[in-house]
């Protein structure tokens, strides 16, 4: 599994996953219809992720593999179970990383050493490199690595 | 000034697109000049994807950059060809825009 995340782009796929593995959305059904306007003036079922979601959501607003807001909200759900950091990391600087390091209260020496449950990946930019990251974290979580 | 003590909020905002972006910026009123239009001007210090825009303008210009828990921002200057030359300028702070905002200035303005 962890094969293929490293090779997934950004986009709605990324982003519906993330949804389901890092953030707990169910049921999610990608919809493609054409956006109205109710008598409000809101937008109403937009095109997008459809589904149940956290306190009660049925659209995915996020854009979590693009927006390093949105990215970033990746980290703070996943910020009580791993220290995280996000580096430059090429020469050209066309690479970011992003480390997820286990917080099981024990020294990583040497440094690079990673320990069971760290995870980190590459990826052309920030957002991508987070939402990476953070799948194989939870992905690996449930497959007991 | 200290740069370190400088809080998240509209003075930080505009200092940032003045010294890293350089646009000419109106105070207080906080609008820059974009061209030939006046808008707002971004909420770097509080807004991540607005954050980002500096961390991104500074890698085009002359830094590499790296943030990790804490939160501590460090941008590294490259200033000649020598590992020696190389120098981290590090900010941390409460928040992650902060962080950057404040290691943006430093890298901009100098210590």
């Amino acid at each position: 599994m962890t094969m293929g995340i490293d090779t997934m782009s950004s986009g709605k796929e990324l982003d519906g996953l993330i949804a389901e593995n890092v953030f707990g959305w169910k049921n999610l059904v990608w919809k493609e219809v054409s956006s109205k306007v109710d008598e409000l003036g809101r937008w109403t079922s937009p095109t997008g992720w459809h589904g149940d979601g956290p306190n009660g959501a049925t659209y995915l607003t996020k854009a979590y593999s693009t927006d390093m807001g949105d990215a970033w909200d990746v980290v703070s759900q996943l910020s009580q179970k791993y220290r995280i950091s996000v580096h430059d990391m090429s020469v050209d600087g066309k690479w970011w990383q992003c480390s997820l390091e286990a917080r099981d209260g024990k020294y990583r020496f040497p440094v690079e050493l990673a320990h069971k449950g760290d995870e980190f990946a590459n990826a052309e930019t920030p957002a991508l490199a987070i939402c990476r990251a953070a799948l194989k974290a939870v992905m690996g979580e449930r497959n007991g690595y | 000034m200290d740069i370190d003590s400088i809080p998240a909020g509209r003075q930080m905002d505009s200092m940032i697109a003045d010294k890293v972006f350089g646009y000419i910026v109106s105070y207080p009123s906080t609008a820059l000049k974009d061209g030939e239009a006046w808008r707002g001007v971004p909420a770097y210090s509080t807004d991540i994807s607005d954050a980002w825009k500096v961390v991104d303008k500074l890698r085009e210009t002359c830094c590499d950059f790296s943030i990790s828990e804490g939160y501590n921002a460090a941008f590294l200057k490259d200033e000649g060809v020598f590992a020696f030359t190389h120098v981290w300028v590090v900010s941390t702070a409460d928040t992650v825009p902060v962080a950057i905002c404040r290691a943006a200035l430093k890298a901009v303005m100098g210590e």
